[in-house]
């Protein structure tokens, strides 16, 4: 976990950012699912808004702050599903911001990042629930789940899209 | 003694304090997860529930008992071990049973434990901590203005909400600056003095701040006679946990 915190207005962002992803989490914390840990990633939204503001340290603060606040708000620190949300998040987390910046926002936008990060989420979790709940039966949970994962990452991504071309907080905060 | 959820609430929150129940939850964790026997972890799981009741926290006992038949349903899926019966094709094996049973109570037995022992005015230690407590801080500022995020326009409203809560906090810091060091550090808006930063060491002297609708009002009462009562509670509770692990293991 991150432990120097960003500077001034950076730092804001990402407090801001992160009570964003405890809003998103509180809303997707009331939407029923078949088994606790398989969320639709809506709270991933500030993590998309984010990868171009903010450098690698503070992305990952602000990944580590919507793990940890999740946990909280939904009182789910010392259970599985708060370890399938910390790992589902640091891979989802990482593959956005590593092809962004590798690839650069002309060769994929946020449509791609937000599928390629709902998908690698629930691979993680879906791993994860192999090892810890499932065994062998993960395999028939993983087609809906992956599918799911595919469909609100193709929605988070449009919707990110249409933000980052509208916002007048984001033009703000990139300059 | 009234035992509707919101005095269960208002109790648990002036006989624990968030740290305490946080420390309590980490010691009876291990008691739980290494837990060799079924029938005692299910007793383990029972305590927990009740600590979720005793505390007032929401628990639908259909969501855990869905859940719970999810994953041994699943389980149930790869058999092995004795059949214990069949449906047509469909074989009911007891490993894979008794498998899934041992799963479902883990998982839902550590939501409980989570549940009962986690709370949003929990305070996290160092600058990361802080971090923290500034997003809980932005988080009760977008629930009291949540009704502005319009449906027909949610892009719009978002990036207004937004404006609006990084304006108050340049204007909050502003205020800070001019005011000089010796008011301290910016908490951001409509922060709670108590919350910031620099409150946190005396965390447990300091007023719990509301979290909307997961919320926790201010405990009204919490004299450090009542905290002794809570610690007792919670000692006894691990010591139940342990002692249960005890007896799984010796029996």
């Amino acid at each position: 976990m991150p432990s120097m915190p960003p500077p001034g207005k950076e730092r804001d962002t990402v407090a801001l950012l992160g009570a964003f992803c405890l809003f998103l989490s509180t809303i997707e914390y009331m939407i029923p699912k078949p088994l606790p840990f398989m969320r639709l990633g809506i709270a991933n939204l500030p993590l998309m808004i984010a990868i171009d503001l903010l450098p690698a340290p503070a992305y990952f603060l602000l990944a580590a702050i919507k793990t940890v606040g999740q946990g909280l708000v939904s009182g789910s620190l010392f259970s599985y599903v708060f370890l399938f949300s910390l790992a589902g998040t640091f891979a989802s987390a990482l593959l956005m911001f590593g092809l962004r910046r590798v690839l650069g926002s002309t060769r994929i936008g946020f449509v791609g990042i937000g599928v390629i990060g709902a998908l690698a989420s629930n691979l993680t979790q879906i791993l994860l629930a192999r090892a810890f709940v499932f065994g062998e039966s993960a395999k028939y949970v993983a087609p809906p789940f992956l599918a799911a994962g595919l469909a609100t990452g193709l929605a988070l991504g449009l919707f990110c899209e249409s933000f980052v071309s509208r916002s007048e907080w984001y033009a703000r905060r990139l300059r | 003694m009234r035992f509707d959820a919101a005095s269960r609430r208002e109790r648990g929150l002036s006989l624990f304090a968030g740290g305490e129940l946080f420390v309590a939850g980490l010691l009876a964790m291990p008691s739980f997860l290494f837990d060799p026997s079924l029938p005692f972890r299910a007793a383990q799981f029972f305590l927990f529930w009740f600590f979720v009741w005793a505390v007032g926290r929401k628990n639908s006992a259909i969501a855990t008992f869905s859940v719970a038949a999810g994953i041994i349903a699943f389980n149930l899926i790869v058999p092995y071990g004795r059949v214990l019966f069949a449906w047509g094709a469909f074989r009911v094996t007891e490993g894979s049973l008794l498998g899934g049973i041992e799963k479902a109570l883990t998982v839902e037995g550590l939501i409980m434990l989570s549940k009962a022992t986690i709370r949003s005015d929990l305070r996290l230690p160092g600058s990361f901590g802080a971090l923290i407590g500034d997003s809980f801080r932005y988080f009760d500022r977008i629930l009291e203005k949540k009704g502005s995020i319009d449906r027909k326009d949610i892009t719009g409203s978002i990036d207004r909400l937004l404006l609006e809560l990084s304006a108050d906090q340049e204007a909050a810091a502003l205020m800070a600056a001019v005011a000089g060091p010796a008011a301290g550090p910016a908490a951001g808006p409509g922060a709670d003095p108590a919350a910031g930063p620099a409150a946190d060491a005396s965390a447990d002297a300091a007023p719990i701040p509301a979290h909307g609708e997961n919320g926790w009002a201010p405990a009204s009462a919490r004299g450090p006679g009542r905290s002794r009562v809570g610690r007792f509670v919670l000692a006894a509770a691990v010591c139940t946990s342990w002692t249960l692990f005890a007896a799984a293991w010796f029996r």
